[in-house]
């Protein structure tokens, strides 16, 4: 039975690696662009090309994700699968998996929460800094090495605020705009309760502006969405002046569409850390390595947050001002769903 | 109700003769080998679901070795608990009103009058049901919206050539009206599907007798007509409410920008919004819809049971259309401005949102291209893997799901025991369930040990069986329903073994209602979302994966592309069935019927 699935599995892998080839002309392990010195890494690429695959769930946008696993291939011959869903999908798809011991996935990008550490005390994940990744931590800024570097943070996403370059002339330059009463009915902001980011974001708007601020914004009467997409989307048609949070892959698809549409970081920021896993028992250990080393490199995190528009932990795409995110208790939440009135 | 067949000679296979049974019906035979089978499918299908969901119970009840009552509490301490259930019910009992009025004047209209324009008024009202719930709700959002939708700045740019300027209205989807529409539309081809089979099984001459009677039009659809078709006009509401209650994407999009929470979207949220999923309460909330769609299962039985409505009678009755005189055009007009309305603006709306690139009221007339549609569709070789595996998978689990739901519901029908109905109620309880908790168990019990079916086709069929069963099952139910006794007798009574007068008797009888319950499993299949979350993945994508990707990213003219492709694919197929179906239930069913 076992060996059916496994079977299965691997007829889909040399269908879509088949697919990949013809569509590039050539082995992508012969084609691999990497000048590789270092003895250490040269026997994990030549294990990795041998699985040639690897798999990976994140959170980052498709076009994000496929960008940096294009680089990737370009540089190593090891093809990326991107499985690309929310947090709680992903987490939900991630622990039924690892719980049925048949994991898909072999490595995983997802935004930092308690999964994390639940899933490294279940033994779901492998802990990065045992994992042998050459040269990690090395020179990896120490502050995003998370639970004593067995969770790396790889990208930072600070929460913008986005809106229309058609009804609103000049950017906002303060996030206290959102309380300004011009924009009355004009706002489409995302539940808080959706994300812990996001929560975190009016915590730190409470204790900047105080929360008059949030009143503020009750009193402007925003349409609450349950996600940030729908809120986007309304902004981008018309529909509303100011969105929050701007989620800047969705603004990049649209701006590329021609929408009239911004985003704009006007003060203090925080938002969701993304963090590294390496999935345990995975059928390519060593091709999920290599690509843990390429996006912990700072040619692959600069990369990333190149694509992404998020923040790297080496500096780039970082506003002034980003705050990393701090946890929210049962009974600020409360207070901010009161403060805001939202559902 | 004659007497049991005593004039006859025992059928040499029948070990005792055929006893009266209660409530007018009696027991053809005792348990066969085609009747254990029937069983065994019940109760197999009955287990996929079950296992996953008692050990979901167990971890929530069962805590560090002894049992603990946290998740009710929990789940009746939740603020705003009263403003769930109320909303719940109100655009769920609304909705699906509106959509039992709106069904079955279109279902009389097409099967019992000559308003009927041949497969178009047979295959258009069905259309909403092939946009997938996500697709329908955004095309509608992106119609309605106060400011920007498309429709009300086109109404308003008519006002204003009659010197009517507004910058904003006349509609806002997000609004009470505006949800129990949408949900209405999606309701409406249940009631429209369960009701046309109901009116094609109609004997004709009940109606003309009471023509004859002296009674008017009205009064022969009151007295005669509508009685005689309840059980399918029960079953069609029955499946309104079930949908309405366990619908995500719908109250979410449309309903919570208006402040409308609703029970299905709390436990999403429950299950999503952070981590760890707060299983317990969510699953807690799960019971109130179990609840709920109980006590819509039970007003159904009750209707079936009382067994006062149309069978086939085993006589000739071929049924005589309606002239509707001077009003068939405009009953034509009605239907075909309901399509238009319901079906033809939401997927116009998407059509030109997929054109322009993104969503705005401005479309970009001169400047419309294809790209999204390519890039969504065909230059994405993982979308067109999808679309093949979700076409297999559509067309592989109708015929299983519906297949089985026959066998389950002539078991339950022919056998009124606290077994049958345990069966009955055990195969429609998913319908009740939160789909991502299914789906989720659905996983763990098959994904590892020793199954190890993760990341396969085979999965998501069993997962895609598990969630659509239910509706399998109440569409089996009414078709069997329509079959009644006196032709299973006659066939019994000569003599035919039980299988023998399925192959022979029910199943050509049942065709209709079957191939429309295949149809409703096929399109429900190809568009599913929700198992496809949690199942699909690299190696077995399916459309709703894609579409689901395409929608959290942010895309919604990639999410109008992709879900164009899947309504024109669903379309072809539903229309090719159902011009199968006309002519199969002319030449071969009503032949045969006639000729006995």
């Amino acid at each position: 039975m076992k060996s059916i699935a496994r079977t299965v599995t691997a007829l889909g892998a040399a269908a879509s690696i088949a697919l990949g080839l013809a569509a590039c002309g050539g082995s992508p392990a012969d084609s691999a662009t990497a000048d590789v010195t270092d003895p250490e890494l040269k026997a994990l690429v030549t294990a990795a090309q041998e699985e040639g695959t690897v798999v990976l769930y994140g959170v980052p946008d498709e076009k994000v994700l496929r960008s940096v696993a294009d680089r990737f291939t370009e540089l190593y011959g090891v093809e990326v699968q991107p499985v690309r869903l929310v947090s709680a999908d992903l987490a939900q798809r991630f622990s039924s998996e690892a719980s049925s011991g048949a994991p898909a996935s072999d490595l995983i990008l997802m935004t930092h929460s308690p999964f994390y550490a639940d899933a490294l005390q279940k033994k779901w994940l492998t802990p990065v800094s045992s994992a042998g990744i050459p040269d990690y931590p090395g020179d990896y800024p120490a502050d995003y090495l998370l639970s004593d570097g067995d969770v790396p943070v790889v990208s930072l996403v600070p929460t913008s605020a986005v809106y229309n370059t058609d009804k609103v002339s000049a950017p906002p330059e303060s996030w206290q705009d959102y309380a300004d009463p011009k924009y009355r009915g004009q706002l489409a902001v995302a539940d808080p309760a959706t994300s812990p980011a996001n929560l975190s974001f009016w915590q730190l708007m409470r204790d900047t502006y105080g929360d008059d601020f949030l009143r503020g914004v009750a009193a402007n009467e925003p349409t609450w969405h349950n996600s940030a997409v729908p809120g986007t989307q309304a902004v981008a048609a018309g529909e509303d002046a100011l969105g929050h949070p701007g989620v800047e892959a969705i603004v990049r698809n649209l701006t590329e569409s021609g929408a009239p549409v911004k985003t704009v970081v006007p003060g203090p920021t925080t938002g969701p850390e993304i963090a590294l896993g390496l999935t345990a028992g995975s059928e390519h250990p060593n091709a999920a390595k290599l690509f843990a080393h390429f996006v912990l490199s700072k040619e692959g995190s600069t990369l990333l947050a190149e694509v992404s528009g998020a923040g790297s932990p080496y500096g780039t795409g970082l506003p002034d001002g980003f705050e990393r995110p701090q946890p929210v208790s049962a009974q600020q939440e409360k207070q901010i769903k009161q403060l805001l009135g939202s559902p | 109700m004659s007497a049991p067949a005593t004039a006859q000679p025992p059928p040499p296979a029948a070990p005792g003769p055929p006893r009266p049974a209660r409530r007018g019906r009696r027991r053809l035979r005792p348990a066969r080998p085609f009747e254990a089978v029937s069983l065994l499918i019940g109760v197999a299908l009955i287990a996929v679901v079950m296992v996953p969901l008692v050990r979901v119970l167990i971890g929530m009840f069962w805590v560090d070795g002894q049992f603990t009552v946290r998740p009710i509490t929990r789940t009746l301490s939740l603020p705003g608990l009263g403003d769930l259930l109320r909303n719940t019910v109100i655009v769920v009992l609304a909705s699906s009103a509106v959509a039992l009025v709106i069904g079955v004047a279109l279902a009389w209209l097409n099967e019992r009058t000559n308003a009927r324009m041949g497969l178009l008024t047979d295959s258009l009202p069905l259309l909403p049901f092939l946009l997938p719930p996500v697709a329908g709700a955004v095309g509608w959002v992106m119609l309605l919206s106060p400011e920007s939708g498309l429709l009300n700045s086109w109404i308003r740019d008519a006002l204003g050539l009659v010197g009517i300027r507004a910058d904003s209205g006349p509609f806002d989807i997000h609004s009470w009206y505006g949800l129990v529409m949408v949900y209405a539309f999606y309701a409406v081809p249940f009631v429209f599907m369960n009701a046309t089979a109901g009116f094609r099984n109609l004997d004709s001459s009940l109606e003309e007798a009471s023509r004859l009677g002296g009674a008017g039009l009205g009064r022969t659809l009151r007295k005669v007509t509508l009685p005689l078709v309840a059980p399918s006009l029960g079953a069609g509401l029955l499946l309104c409410v079930w949908f309405g209650a366990g619908m995500y994407s719908l109250p979410a999009i449309v309903g919570t920008p208006a402040g409308i929470e609703v029970l299905s979207v709390r436990i999403v949220e429950l299950l999503t919004f952070s981590y760890p999923p707060d299983t317990e309460v969510a699953v807690g909330l799960s019971g109130f819809v179990v609840l709920f769609v109980g006590v819509a299962y039970w007003l159904q039985l009750r209707i079936l049971r009382r067994g006062r409505y149309a069978v086939q009678s085993g006589k000739g009755g071929a049924a005589r259309r309606i002239d509707l005189g001077a009003w068939k055009w405009p009953a034509r007009v009605v239907i075909l401005g309901y399509v238009l309305v319901s079906t033809v603006l939401p997927i116009v709306s998407l059509v030109l949102v997929a054109l322009n690139g993104y969503w705005t009221p401005d479309i970009g007339w001169g400047s419309l291209s294809l790209d999204a549609l390519r890039q969504a569709v065909f230059d994405d070789p993982i979308t067109s893997t999808a679309l093949a595996n979700s076409l297999g998978l559509g067309v592989v689990g109708g015929l299983v799901g519906i297949l089985a739901a026959a066998a389950v519901a002539l078991y339950v029908a022919r056998h009124r025991s606290a077994l049958s109905s345990t069966v009955d109620a055990g195969i429609k309880l998913p319908a009740a369930v939160s789909n991502m908790v299914i789906a989720v168990g659905i996983l763990l019990l098959f994904g590892g040990e020793p199954f190890l079916l993760s990341g396969t086709l085979a999965i998501l069929l069993i997962g895609y069986l598990a969630l659509y069963l239910p509706q399998a099952s109440i569409a089996a139910d009414a078709a069997v329903a329509g079959v009644g006794d006196e032709l299973p007798e006659a066939s019994a009574v000569s003599g035919a073994t039980p299988f023998r007068t399925f192959r022979k008797v029910y199943l050509p009888l049942m065709v209709p209602g079957l191939v429309a319950g295949w149809a409703l499993l096929f399109i429900r299949m190809v568009g599913d979302l929700t198992a496809s979350a949690i199942l699909a993945g690299t190696g077995n994508p399916v459309v709703g994966f894609r579409i689901l990707e395409v929608f959290t990213s942010g895309s919604y003219a990639l999410l109008a592309a992709l879900s164009t492709v899947l309504v024109v694919i669903t379309a072809l197929v539903l229309v090719a069935v159902l011009a199968y179906t006309r002519r199969a239930s002319r030449h071969g069913v009503r032949a045969s019927v006639g000729g006995v």
